[in-house]
């Protein structure tokens, strides 16, 4: 904080111990106070002081992938002024330039949209939201030409479009041309990197390199938000009329598929922390990778002289699927039946080869056999299972001011399995283009707002906190804990009840006595640190809801109810902060979405969990 | 197979590697204009500083090593 913040901020809050019972009160008190003599004055005892970066715009957008991209783009569009901030780099870090596939639905292509829709209302157990759904699949097309307009190329080198599809599902999805999965990488020409270039050219101004950490909220509104350099001691403060999070999904930090490591939960966390709703998180994300080449799963494979390649020659598990699956007794993975191909993408069935004490799993190729091992999603849900609660299809959230978008929204386009390869990237462009819209739509009729300045230094104090504590735990040691209690087979993808509520102790001990003791000793550390904090929400979120949802359906098992219980459980689970403790509820899933009740069960469900 | 080192004499400090590390291991050394390996204990092996850099200067070691953590302090 500034001398002159500074002053400003004693004379609004009062001096040191009557700010510190002030900010007790707020739900995140311990985080703002603990192990800090004067709140009111920090940076006097810790000796950290900050530079002021303060930007104003109509629409402020948190993320750069996809979803933030086209949000940027389709709010520009609307006459809005537009900073796009990303606390990696825009165009280059996160999940988004290894990307490989674009759902795109497109009669003219011969796809026929009663087919697609029931397919998916199948394969995703009959949870997923179909008004979604279907917006993804319509408006997949025109944001598909929208990536042709903007440069993105999706001709091969020999003219035509790589369609990948499979002859047990209707789907088709398109790859881009420039990926780490069927090219070489490049960075000129990789869709990401396209669609900064043109987000560039159009005016918006892009922040890289800024951890967001706090929205800001008055009046029940927010208003924009508090971010911190991670390079250096500089403070941001983003004035908004509107404010599109785009930040991603949450997982754990990962080895497997390794670019998740900047999508630490943080748009959930920050939503959540300012009141919005939010989708519960039972139904896991099951990628798995390969022991001795752990960003394989991400495409990237690793000889063993260290020597790194992309590309289709090599043998590759690219987005958990997998086929010539062996157990320890060389027994290969039973086919799933017809009607279910959705399960390649998606399957629980290698934690239950380990849950009858049948690892290690091998997979054999041409190159031999390989171990094969889970845990490369720790943490997430499978996509657009997990996120911000849309309000609306305008994706606003229940926050006004708010919107959501890409994995930040969650819009249940897939239900309860990922049955629907490439709607990830589809979904974003479709979810931030209408975010972006709606978002600089309503920018354009209201006036900028004049931001409280207790809230702000309230955002400020939140975000600076663990670099002023006397001292604390290091955010990667609570971080490798928490994956620690989370990684087992037995936690995150095969439940039970006690091993849950077990879990949910360990983490609730970390919310209560490691997370306030966070300590960064440099920029660098203070991401880490607020990272972590996020994490350990992500991780309550995930058992809570994981206890809360009573039978076991798609990606979501529990031992304890191995069936899935449609007179009760044809819902979605939403979530909210009340009074500082998370509550869930449910959301019934409308009637006329209901599978027919006179299809017996075996036949509406193909699958079988263990145990039903 | 965590990021170990940066060969300096092949290194043009570009910063692909740098933009392209969503962890934040890799940072610019402001004397040299050359990249350097900064916080390793924090790569993740997603190998993405290697596809991004046009030179092969990217060192990988053979192993992801954890350090030993301490709480306070």
């Amino acid at each position: 904080m500034s001398n002159s913040n500074r002053r400003e901020f004693l004379k609004s809050v009062g001096q040191g111990s009557m700010a510190a019972a002030l900010y007790m009160h707020l739900p995140d008190g311990a985080w703002l106070t603990t192990g800090i003599d004067d709140v009111a004055d920090p940076g006097a005892a810790s000796g950290v002081t900050y530079k002021e970066t303060k930007l104003e715009c109509d629409v402020l957008i948190i993320g750069g992938g996809f979803a933030g991209e086209f949000a940027a783009i389709k709010a520009k569009e609307q006459g809005a002024s537009v900073v796009l901030v990303n606390k990696g780099y825009t165009g280059k870090s996160g999940m988004t330039p290894s990307a490989s596939g674009f759902l795109c639905f497109n009669p003219e292509w011969g796809h026929k949209f009663d087919d697609w829709m029931a397919y998916t209302n199948k394969c995703t157990e009959y949870v997923n939201n179909r008004t979604w759904t279907e917006i993804v699949f319509k408006e997949s097309y025109p944001r598909y030409k929208d990536l042709v307009s903007y440069g993105v190329g999706f001709k091969m080198k020999d003219g035509k479009l790589l369609k990948d599809s499979s002859p047990l599902d209707p789907f088709e999805m398109i790859s881009y041309a420039n990926n780490a999965r069927f090219e070489v990488y490049d960075p000129e020409t990789n869709h990401a990197a396209v669609l900064r270039r043109y987000c560039e050219k159009i005016g918006v101004k892009i922040v890289d390199r800024v951890m967001v950490t706090e929205l800001l909220k008055q009046k029940g509104r927010i208003v924009g938000a508090a971010g911190v350099s991670v390079d250096g001691d500089n403070m941001y403060t983003f004035v908004a009329k509107t404010t599109v999070m785009a930040a991603g999904p949450g997982a754990l930090k990962p080895a497997g598929y390794p670019m998740l490591v900047q999508l630490t939960a943080d748009s959930e966390a920050m939503a959540y922390r300012a009141g919005a709703e939010l989708l519960g998180k039972e139904f896991c994300d099951v990628h798995v990778t390969r022991r001795d080449s752990l960003p394989i799963c991400a495409r990237a494979m690793v000889s063993e002289d260290n020597e790194v390649k992309l590309g289709r020659e090599k043998p590759l598990i690219h987005h958990g699927f997998i086929d010539n699956v062996y157990d320890v007794d060389g027994q290969k993975m039973p086919d799933r039946p017809a009607g279910s191909a959705n399960y390649k993408f998606s399957y629980l069935g290698p934690n239950f080869l380990v849950h009858e004490g049948k690892a290690p799993l091998e997979w054999k190729t041409e190159a031999g056999d390989k171990e094969i091992v889970g845990g490369a999603c720790l943490g997430l849900s499978h996509r657009e299972a997990e996120g911000i609660w849309p309000a609306n299809t305008d994706c606003a959230s229940t926050v006004p001011g708010l919107y959501a978008a890409g994995d930040a929204l969650g819009s249940m386009t897939n239900g309860a399995v990922y049955s629907i390869g490439g709607t990830s990237s589809g979904g974003a462009t479709v979810t931030g283009a209408r975010a972006g819209t709606a978002a600089g739509k309503e920018a354009m009729k209201i006036s900028m707002p004049v931001i409280d300045e207790k809230e702000l230094a309230r955002a400020k104090l939140a975000t600076r906190a663990p670099r002023d504590r006397k001292g604390g735990y290091s955010p990667r040691w609570v971080t490798q804990h928490l994956q620690n209690v989370m990684m087992p087979n037995f936690v995150s993808y095969i439940k039970k009840a006690d091993r849950l509520e077990n879990a949910l102790a360990q983490v609730e001990y970390m919310q209560a006595h490691l997370v306030p003791w966070l300590y960064a000793g440099d920029p660098h550390e203070l991401r880490l640190a607020h990272e972590t904090r996020n994490m350990v929400f992500n991780a309550e979120l995930v058992l809570r809801s994981s206890l809360f949802r009573t039978e076991s359906r798609g990606n979501h098992y529990r031992e304890d109810f191995p069936r899935r219980d449609d007179k009760n459980w044809l819902a979605w689970t939403k979530v909210r902060q009340e009074q500082g403790k998370m509550v869930l509820v449910k959301v019934p899933v409308p009637d006329e979405w209901h599978p027919d009740p006179s299809i017996p069960y075996e036949k509406r469900y193909p699958f079988r969990f263990p145990g039903e | 197979m965590a990021v170990e080192n940066i060969n300096k004499d092949l290194c043009v400090g570009c910063g692909e590697c740098y933009r392209a590390c969503s962890a934040d291991v890799i940072r610019m050394d402001k004397k040299t204009g050359k990249a350097a390996v900064t916080y390793p204990e924090d790569c993740v092996l997603c190998a993405w500083c290697i596809l991004s850099c046009p030179v092969h200067a990217i060192i990988f070691n053979g192993s992801k090593v954890s350090p030993v953590f301490t709480s306070w302090g």
